[in-house]
Parts: C-alpha cells; sequence; structure tokens
C-alpha cells in the first residue's frame, strides 16, 4: 500500500512542506508544531500522530536526520537531501501560483 | 471505586461511535481505565468534558507520548503496546490533521490483518482438504476442533482486514 508514498515523486504534501521548513533549523517535535502553527498564524495545525508519522517517513527517506541529544525529545535538522527536496517543491507551488495568477490577474483586464 | 464494561463492536468498524460514546460517558462520569476482552473497562469519578482519540503504533518511543502530552493529549491506556488512546480537552486539535497520514494509520492495520487473516485461510482450506480424507475418529475429531479454532481466528482477522479496507476506500474516496 506504498501508494501514498509521495516522498518518493518528489512532492510534497503540505505537511511535509512546512516540517521541512521549520527543520531548516534544529527542532523537536512540538517546536516544530509551534513553528509552523506560528508561521502560518494557526492556518496549519499539524496533530500529534501526523507528526509522528511523518518525522519516522522523512527520516527514513533521509530528509532530515536526529541529532545526537539527551535522548528524550530528541531534535531533527533537514539533510542536503530534504533541502535539495523542499526546494524543488518550492519552485513547483510557485510554478502553481504564477499559473493562478495569469489566469485570475488576466480575467479583470478583459 | 465503581467499574462498569462496556462493549465493543470491533475498532475496525465503530472506532469512531464508540470514541464518541467514550465521551459522553465521561460527562457522565464514566471514564475509560482501560481495553477489556471485545470492550472497554470504565470506572467511576466526576464528569468531565473530554475527547478520546485512538492511535495504531508498533512500539513507540517516549517522544511520541510526549508529543501527545505537549499538544494537549493525555494517555489514557494501550492494548499490546500497539494500539493507544488519548484523552484531550474538547478544542484540543485532531490527532490527525491531514489525509494522508490518515490514510496511513489504517492502511498499515489492513495490512497487517490482511496477512493474518490469508494464513489463516490457507490453513482453513488445508484443513478442509485434510477433512475429505479417511480418518479414525479420533483424528477426525482433532482436526474438527482445530478447524474450529482457525475459522474463529479468520473471523476475528478477516472481519477487521475487510472493515480497514472499506474505511481506507472511503478515505480515498472523500480527497
Amino acid at each position: 500500500m506504498p501508494r501514498n508514498d509521495t516522498i518518493g515523486l518528489g512532492e510534497l504534501t503540505d505537511s511535509t512542506f512546512y516540517i521541512l521548513l521549520a527543520l531548516t533549523e534544529p527542532r523537536h517535535g512540538y517546536l516544530i508544531m509551534q513553528f509552523v502553527e506560528e508561521l502560518t498564524n494557526g492556518r496549519m495545525q499539524i496533530g500529534p500522530a501526523s507528526m509522528y508519522t511523518i518525522i519516522k517517513k522523512l527520516v527514513n527517506a533521509s530528509l532530515i536526520e536526529p541529532l545526537d541529544g539527551d535522548g528524550k525529545k530528541k531534535s531533527y535538522i533537514i539533510t542536503d537531501i530534504g533541502r535539495a527536496l523542499l526546494h524543488e517543491d518550492v519552485k513547483r507551488r510557485q510554478a502553481m501560483v504564477d499559473d493562478a495568477r495569469f489566469i485570475l490577474e488576466g480575467e479583470g483586464h478583459r | 471505586m465503581n467499574r462498569k464494561y462496556m462493549a465493543s463492536w470491533g475498532l475496525a468498524f465503530a472506532e469512531e461511535r464508540e470514541m464518541e460514546k467514550l465521551g459522553r460517558m465521561a460527562a457522565q462520569g464514566w471514564h475509560l481505565e482501560k481495553f477489556a476482552p471485545l470492550g472497554y473497562t470504565l470506572v467511576e469519578g466526576e464528569p468531565a468534558d473530554v475527547q478520546y482519540s485512538l492511535d495504531y503504533r508498533k512500539r513507540p518511543d517516549e517522544d511520541y507520548f510526549e508529543l501527545f502530552r505537549a499538544s494537549g493529549w493525555e494517555h489514557v491506556t494501550s492494548s499490546g503496546d500497539e494500539i493507544h488512546v488519548f484523552k484531550g480537552s474538547p478544542d484540543a486539535r485532531p490527532i490527525y490533521s491531514d489525509r494522508e497520514t490518515t490514510h496511513e494509520k489504517y492502511a498499515q492495520v489492513e495490512g497487517q490483518m490482511g496477512k493474518v487473516a490469508l494464513v489463516l485461510l490457507i490453513l482453513w482450506v488445508g484443513l478442509f482438504i485434510l477433512l475429505e480424507l479417511d480418518w479414525s475418529g479420533l483424528v477426525e475429531t482433532g482436526l474438527i476442533m482445530v478447524q474450529l479454532l482457525v475459522t474463529i481466528g479468520l473471523v476475528f482477522t478477516g472481519l477487521p482486514y475487510l472493515g480497514y479496507l472499506v474505511k481506507r476506500k472511503r478515505l480515498d474516496r472523500k480527497g
């Protein structure tokens, strides 16, 4: 059932996108949640079960890595592969927004 | 302390309904204490306004529970270090916040159940064929007993498997 293994396809889900953004600096799970919530003004709230699932998945795909710490409350940081994928996804999302702008803003001038 | 039993129809079929019912029971002062055979044990206490959520996770580490705690979900009980129930205030954020990870929650248990059910099914067919042969009375009784056990096992894994399958398909369709 790997149908939803979108990481393999290089396309990030919205939650994964924001978690990778948060991990451009070392953070542990709950800090990631808070960071994402503040960054998006509460628009994106990631639940603990989703967060845990995604962290495991990102580690397995080597997009993030755990930092050596004092055991409890493990912190993570984005890897080079993760960063490359994030940049690619930003481009993809930017292209989508550009497309939408082109159409929607064109509408007004017709 | 007073305790009472609440029957379960099986998590594969009635997870959401039963979590909601547990919330209503807590409002009446009956709180989930632990899992019981084919159900839950509730213990009497002060009425409380709470919601319950359930997650499947094999042998999670301390960080798992810490994440829940930090986001307002208190761990209530677990079964077999794999099924975990959490209690939160009514405004606590949902434990699953996107479709992709919710899908994975069910896909994973579905796969597990499916594997066991498949093994039992093969065993059941094998026994069925064996029973067609001529056996002495004693051996035949033994085989029938084993087949009965396998049948029970098949019902308790095959039906949940189908339940999870339907649930996942429905989730996928909702998009």
